[in-house]
């Protein structure tokens, strides 16, 4: 049994809203406009003034709680104090991680690295967004290859950060465990291939679950 | 899908779509939703007025790195090691701080030479003049095309520089 591929849109097409910056400024009118009002955002952002543009636009998109830490061990502290609070507390759980790759005292990686390896599943299965000034794809191979749902190119602009956010919320991918990953599934597309499927397992070694509210 | 006794190898893990509700969608709506256009309309204007002000902050960036520059310049050889760690950290992620910057507001040569230069001070260490003399001169010229207000990749004069540098780099790696 191969491992559950992502859902395809008609004719095999991948589903509609996955993912185009552009696609997104066009205003679709029958979409329904998410409200993000609701959702608290952890931003980890060592330069001012890049924390300053991110968090603006952020509350531009209507995102009302936006935390700000300045290092990775700095965004480990609020996780922590945020995740152990919220029950009966005021204190809103975080929804979405956006951080940054290249910082002092840890990468965004350690970041990743750190709350995939969580044992607080709340922490744990957080969705996290790592962005990046590396153009090369090396940086996105790393940040998906780490657990990473989703890797976002600088400079940024509201559209790209908007459809990272849009395909959290419409395409999230099931979570895999397996020997040296946990993390999103890292196959997001189908690409047509001639030959065998060497992905295959055995249905056995595979267990599939489904959670339910 | 498995019940067998043989240990899964993989596990997934279909989690309900939580951040979904949230935002107020539907569990049960397949059809994808947006963020208000006009949202993103504003959050563009946010990163247009950065790029206005930009020149405004990349000269005060520019002048902190100068001055941490001039501090691990001017570190004697016998420093203790974690001050020279710590200047350098300063000066590579100033520099780090310029290069996301100037890409933010169309300064594409500034953004490249700040690059450059984070990516020298990571590997290079800084026991040969030749070596100092290379930092120097791009922490002189991000200052100078500042002021000189080169947008984009920079003139001819500009390339010119650009491949003094890199044969430099090259030679003094």
């Amino acid at each position: 049994m191969a491992i559950q591929q992502p859902s395809k849109g008609k004719d095999g097409a991948p589903p509609k809203g996955g993912g185009g910056a552009t696609a997104l400024l066009t205003a679709r009118p029958k979409a329904k406009t998410y409200d993000l009002s609701q959702i608290t955002v952890l931003l980890v952002e060592d330069s001012p003034s890049m924390q300053g543009i991110l968090t603006s636009m952020l509350r531009a998109f209507g995102v009302h709680d936006v935390l700000a830490a300045n290092s990775a061990l700095d965004a480990q502290g609020l996780v922590t104090f945020t995740q152990s609070r919220k029950k009966g507390s005021d204190v809103r759980a975080i929804d979405i991680v956006l951080t940054d790759y290249m910082m002092p005292d840890g990468t965004g990686l350690d970041l990743v690295d750190w709350i995939r390896s969580h044992k607080d599943e709340e922490i744990h299965f957080l969705p996290i967004i790592i962005i990046s000034a590396h153009t090369t794809g090396q940086i996105v191979r790393q940040a998906r290859d780490h657990g990473a749902n989703e890797a976002l190119v600088k400079p940024i602009a509201g559209g790209n950060l908007a459809a990272r956010i849009l395909n959290l919320i419409d395409n999230p991918r099931p979570f895999v465990r397996a020997p040296g990953f946990f993390g999103p599934d890292r196959r997001r597309k189908d690409l047509h291939f001639q030959g065998p499927d060497r992905r295959v397992m055995p249905a056995e070694l595979i267990k599939v679950r489904h959670e339910q509210l | 899908m498995s019940n067998s006794k043989t240990p899964a190898l993989v596990e997934v893990l279909h989690r309900v779509n939580r951040l979904k509700l949230r935002v107020g969608g539907s569990l049960t709506d397949p059809t994808p939703g947006q963020i208000d256009p006009k949202a993103i309309e504003a959050a563009d204007a946010v990163v247009a007025q950065a790029v206005v002000e930009g020149k405004e902050r990349l000269a005060e960036v520019i002048d902190r790195l100068t001055k941490a520059w001039i501090t691990l310049r001017d570190m004697p050889a016998g420093a203790p090691e974690d001050k020279a760690r710590e200047a350098r950290s300063a000066v590579f992620f100033l520099a780090h701080e310029i290069k996301d910057m100037a890409a933010l507001c169309g300064y594409d040569l500034i953004a490249e030479f700040a690059e450059s230069l984070r990516d020298y001070i990571d590997r290079a260490t800084l026991d040969m003049d030749a070596r100092r003399v290379i930092v120097q001169a791009h922490v002189d010229t991000l200052a100078a095309a500042l002021r000189a207000g080169v947008v984009g990749g920079g003139d001819a004069m500009a390339q010119q520089l650009k491949a003094a540098i890199r044969a430099a780099i090259e030679k003094y790696r």
